[in-house]
């Protein structure tokens, strides 16, 4: 009996596109907001906030 | 049909690459304006009583011109809101730069700007989201907006502080009224004919306003997030003058609003989620529920430094996240139409109870010495919004069928 497994593999495979993707988008949220974080330990920044905050009280 | 459902005509990518960019930007310029109020006072030679009642006037206009935004993107479509919000907001921070008196820093930072974030943000961006994105897709899909409003705000306070160590304050403020202009391009990514905006079933603007506040889970709802508008302006204005009363040192507070903005993207997120899942006035009595605890515990155990972290990201993940559980709904409450004009109601009463917030933190502890009074308010306020958005409905409302003749 002949199977037509087309469509089945054209499952798989936008499956793992979209797995892919996925994978993509969550890295490059997380890298973001690592890189970002980092920023607020610099400790020249730390400096530069902490005075602009403690300015105002 | 169902108020709630609408067919999609843009894409979700489109919309969602496009909305979420535009409120990075909105949400993320404005959240760094406290770190002007040095330089700009100063070389002005005001007093930061001018400054604050600048950024207070921005505040409330932001909430009142929210409906009358939300209204004009409902009827003509948001790309108009957006294109406007988005020339209003340049104006705003080019002539806050140039402002040299009081009354002219309201203007700018307060009128123009506060105008500008209320054509800008979420109610509006959140009208397109609703209206092209699938019904089980549409909690998730207000999430991933929402968590782009936080990492904004998460961002522009390096970037901001770096631009003004670097440029100046006023160039600064130019920089900034040059990136908002980034808002009209991608404002045509979320444009659609205006007759494909009004969706939904006939009814006038003035129909929709008497539907909502005659709804009982309507007003529940707007009272909820009164309450979350209180609990944010007071631990945001009023937090590092409590920790520095209590002998921290300027680091923890740095450090507790990095925390507070990385947990606030978390928390937004993981709450559209949910709200894909669960019940939405569950979602929101658990997040008002678990903020009074975090704020007793915090108030209750010894302030150190591990403390104020451990609080920093707890009160982060529970920040914005009512933010897209309250808006998805309204929508399911009264559908697409008008959901932009209503979402912009109900943010006027999170900013008046931002104003309470800041206000009555300021005039309380004149009164007594100490926050404690009103720390134990905003527990109280959050087992009150606990409680009274456990009975909303979130069954569509009902409406009477046009008969035909």
């Amino acid at each position: 009996m002949k199977v037509d497994m087309s469509s089945d593999k054209g499952g798989h495979n936008s499956g793992d596109m979209k797995l892919g993707w996925h994978v993509m988008a969550w890295g490059a949220a997380l890298a973001a907001l690592a890189l970002v974080f980092t920023a607020y330990l610099s400790p020249q920044f730390a400096f530069d906030l902490a005075s602009r905050i403690w300015a105002c009280f | 049909m169902n108020p709630a459902s609408s067919p999609p005509r843009l894409s979700m990518s489109q919309v969602l690459l496009c909305g979420a960019a535009i409120v990075t930007l909105s949400m993320g310029i404005r959240h760094g304006f406290g770190l002007f109020l040095q330089p700009v006072t100063m070389e002005r030679g005001w007093t930061r009583e001018t400054f604050a009642f600048g950024l207070a006037v921005q505040n409330l206009a932001w909430g009142l011109a929210g409906p009358f935004a939300g209204m004009v993107a409902d009827r003509h479509g948001a790309f108009r809101v957006l294109v406007g919000g988005g020339l209003l907001y340049a104006a705003g921070l080019v002539t806050m730069g140039l402002s040299t008196t009081g009354l002219a820093f309201m203007g700018s930072a307060g009128l123009l700007i506060g105008m500008a974030l209320a054509g800008t943000t979420y109610p509006i961006i959140f009208g397109v989201i609703a209206r092209n994105v699938a019904v089980e897709k549409r909690s998730w899909a207000m999430g991933a907006a929402a968590a782009a409003g936080s990492f904004g705000q998460f961002l522009m306070v390096p970037v901001e502080n770096w631009l003004i160590g670097s440029f100046g304050w006023q160039n600064a403020l130019f920089v900034l009224g040059l990136a908002t202009l980034l808002i009209l391009p991608l404002a045509y990514g979320l444009k659609q004919p205006v007759d494909e905006v009004s969706t939904g079933p006939a009814q006038s603007v003035g129909a929709a306003v008497r539907e909502a506040f005659g709804y009982p889970s309507f007003l529940l709802l707007m009272a909820g997030y009164f309450v979350c508008g209180f609990h944010l302006a007071f631990i945001g204005v009023h937090m590092p003058s409590y920790l520095k009363d209590h002998g921290l040192g300027s680091g923890v507070a740095t450090m507790a609003l990095a925390l507070i903005g990385l947990f606030n993207v978390f928390g937004t997120y993981g709450a559209g989620v949910l709200g894909q899942r669960l019940a939405k006035r569950h979602i929101l009595a658990a997040i008002y529920l678990l903020r009074s605890l975090t704020i007793a515990l915090f108030v209750l155990l010894p302030l150190t430094p591990l403390s104020v972290y451990v609080f920093s990201a707890a009160m982060g993940l529970l920040w914005l996240s009512t933010v897209p559980t309250t808006n998805g709904l309204v929508a399911q409450m009264f559908g697409v139409r008008y959901l932009s004009m209503l979402g912009g109601f109900v943010f006027l009463s999170h900013q008046v109870g931002s104003f309470l917030g800041v206000w009555l933190g300021g005039r309380l502890y004149d009164i007594s010495g100490s926050y404690d009074v009103v720390w134990w308010i905003a527990v109280a306020l959050g087992v009150f919004a606990a409680l009274i958005n456990l009975p909303i409905r979130e069954t569509a409302v009902v409406r009477a069928q046009a008969q035909p003749a």
